[in-house]
This record gives structure tokens, C-alpha cells and sequence, in this order.
């Protein structure tokens, strides 16, 4: 079909592109027809190439939307087919939001206009991944080709330092999990090529050592907050798993 | 299901969303799923400087489960509106323990 689809790099795609092309793979098909992500997966196959065209927040409904909907089932959500209010929705029919499709509201719909563009995703540990979105599902599960991790050591952190630095490192293809998944940043292109304000690109291993010092330097903060924290009676339990910018 | 109907009538409004790990991202609330995860389109970043990666992000996907708090523009939502679809649901959901 298409040039992404050829766009496979080594055995690891495989999944991904059986995830979106589930008639083309021989083995049987765990994912039920509800399935947001299989929908979409099944509506690409059918050689609707052009859908970023058709942002999902467009009224009219694009061709692709009008597929997630009418083929199978619609998203379990408790308010049914055909945008009709949930139970115990909104009284009146507030005006303009409730006239768009229900099934603009599901995560595949929100996920649909970002397949096969680049993005940032932040994930839980404090990564910041750099790559092209193919394949999800209805849980933000994700498949990232041609992925970078980008490294920033903020200014300060080695002496006289005045500005940030950042680094990328080549990480290849990646399958996130999606609770480890923050947040997804569509990457604008004509911004894509500036360095962020106040940072340089600098050496990789020079922000690599650096990043390390950062984090062993965290770490022992962070445990000897723990330790304090806990002589005043806190449990602590999920200190330890703090979010990270 | 009350809070998805609600998010869904502040559509196209300008939001805040604070996050878990304190980053706080303006911009128009585009969509809403099931999940509470959010999108949001031309965002900006309270306090840029401190969250680089951020910088060339027109629009994000902002997971539910990460989100602490969503600043909403008092002018947009319908109070009355609001209490009545509350008291409803709270009905709804004493009707269906029975």
C-alpha cells in the first residue's frame, strides 16, 4: 500500500503491523470487534490512506470517522449508539457539544489524528522519547518508530553552566506500555529544528555524565526526605514512586 | 459519566491542566474520552523554561490518569445546569444500589 507501511525496520514491527492489519496475519485475533484500536486498524486497511486529512474534529464526519462508527460496534460507553446522552447526563442538550458524534470521544478518535506524526511522549520515569507514532490502542498502549530519547541537564547543574544542554541517543523502535505514558506532544515542524529556548545541544556523553550526577544527587535527596518524613510517622508508601518532569 | 457529559460542554474553551508532577499547560480543550484523558490545541507552558521538551508541542494528548487539576473558565460553566445533572445522577445511582 503505502510508504509507511513499508516502513518496517527488523522483526520487531511485526507486531505492529499485525496489530493494524489483523485479516493479513494467519493467527487468531484476540482483540474483540469493540476493540477501538482493531477498528481503526481495520478502517486503515481498507486503503483509507488520506485520513490525516480529515482532522477528527472536523463536524462534517470524515469518511474515516463514519468507518469507526457504522462497521462494528460502537466504544463501550454507557450512552450507547448514535450520541445519545448517557444516563443522568447534562439535563438539556447543551447546545454544540452534544450535536458531534459520540464516537469523536473515545480515546481512538483522539489518537486517530496523531498515527503517523511525530511526537514527544513523556513518560512516567521522566523520559522524554522522541518518535514517529504507528500503532495504539484504546489504553494509549504505543508504537514509536525511529525513536530518540532526548537528555536535558538544566543550566546549573555543572559548575558554571549558565545554559541548559540536551543530547539525543537513537533508541530505535519502542512499544509503550500505557500507564507509563504522561503525556503525548504533537511536534510542531517548524519548531522542531530550534533548540528549546535557554538549552544547547551539546556532546552526548558530556550530558550523559551529567544527567547521572543529576539523578545520584536526586536520589539521595530524595531518600534522606524519605528518612525525615519518616521519623515524623509518614509511610511513605508511594513516595518513592514521585513523577518526574 | 457526569464529569465526561461536563467536560464535553467546555469544548473549544481555553483550560488549565495541572499535572501530576506539577507542569501546568494551557490551551483549547479539543476532546475527551471515557478515561477523562484530555487534548488540548495550541498549548503553552506556565513556566516554559523549566520544562524543555515541551517547547516545539503544539498540541498534546494528556493521559486522565496523570491529570490533577483542570482550571476552568468560571464563565463557561452552567451552574444550575450542573447541580441539576448532579442531583440526577446522584438518583440515578441510589436508584441502581437498590
Amino acid at each position: 500500500m503505502s510508504a509507511w507501511r513499508d516502513a518496517s525496520i527488523g522483526g520487531t514491527t511485526a507486531w505492529a503491523l499485525e496489530h493494524r492489519y489483523p485479516q493479513d496475519s494467519p493467527q487468531p485475533n484476540t482483540h474483540t470487534s469493540t476493540d477501538a484500536g482493531l477498528l481503526h486498524a481495520t478502517a486503515r486497511a481498507d486503503g483509507l490512506d488520506d485520513i490525516d486529512l480529515y482532522p477528527a474534529h472536523d463536524l462534517d464526519l470524515p469518511p474515516m470517522m463514519e468507518n469507526l462508527s457504522i462497521s462494528d460496534a460502537p466504544p463501550p460507553m454507557q450512552g450507547g449508539p448514535g450520541g445519545m446522552p448517557p444516563p443522568g447526563a447534562l439535563g438539556r442538550p447543551p447546545h454544540q457539544p452534544q450535536q458531534l458524534p459520540a464516537q469523536m470521544f473515545t480515546t481512538a478518535a483522539q489518537l486517530l489524528d496523531l498515527t503517523d506524526k511525530k511526537l514527544m511522549i513523556a513518560l512516567r520515569d521522566g523520559r522524554k522519547l522522541l518518535g514517529i507514532l504507528r500503532s495504539w490502542d484504546q489504553f494509549a498502549n504505543i508504537v514509536l518508530q525511529s525513536t530518540k530519547e532526548r537528555i536535558f541537564v538544566p543550566p546549573g547543574t555543572a559548575p558554571n553552566q549558565p545554559r541548559g544542554l540536551y543530547a539525543d541517543f537513537d533508541r530505535g523502535i519502542f512499544l509503550v506500555r500505557g500507564e507509563n505514558v504522561l503525556l503525548l506532544g504533537e511536534i510542531d515542524l517548524d519548531r522542531d529544528d530550534d533548540p528549546p529556548p535557554g538549552y544547547d545541544l551539546a556532546n552526548p556523553e558530556l550530558v550523559l555524565s551529567l544527567a547521572k550526577q543529576k539523578k545520584t544527587e536526586e536520589k539521595s535527596k530524595e531518600k534522606s526526605k524519605i528518612k525525615k518524613l519518616s521519623t515524623l510517622g509518614f509511610e511513605g508508601e508511594n513516595l518513592g514512586e514521585a513523577l518526574l518532569g | 459519566m457526569l464529569f465526561f457529559s461536563f467536560f464535553k460542554t467546555l469544548i473549544d474553551h481555553e483550560v488549565t491542566v495541572e499535572l501530576k508532577n506539577d507542569i501546568q499547560i494551557r490551551g483549547t480543550l479539543k476532546s475527551v474520552d471515557q478515561y477523562l484523558n484530555i487534548k488540548l490545541e495550541d498549548i503553552s507552558v506556565v513556566e516554559e523554561l523549566k520544562y524543555p521538551h515541551l517547547s516545539a508541542v503544539k498540541n498534546v494528548f494528556i493521559r486522565g490518569s496523570v491529570v490533577r487539576y483542570v482550571h476552568l473558565p468560571a464563565s463557561a460553566v452552567d451552574i444550575p445546569l450542573l447541580e441539576d445533572a448532579t442531583r440526577r445522577e446522584a438518583a440515578n445511582q441510589a436508584g441502581k444500589a437498590k
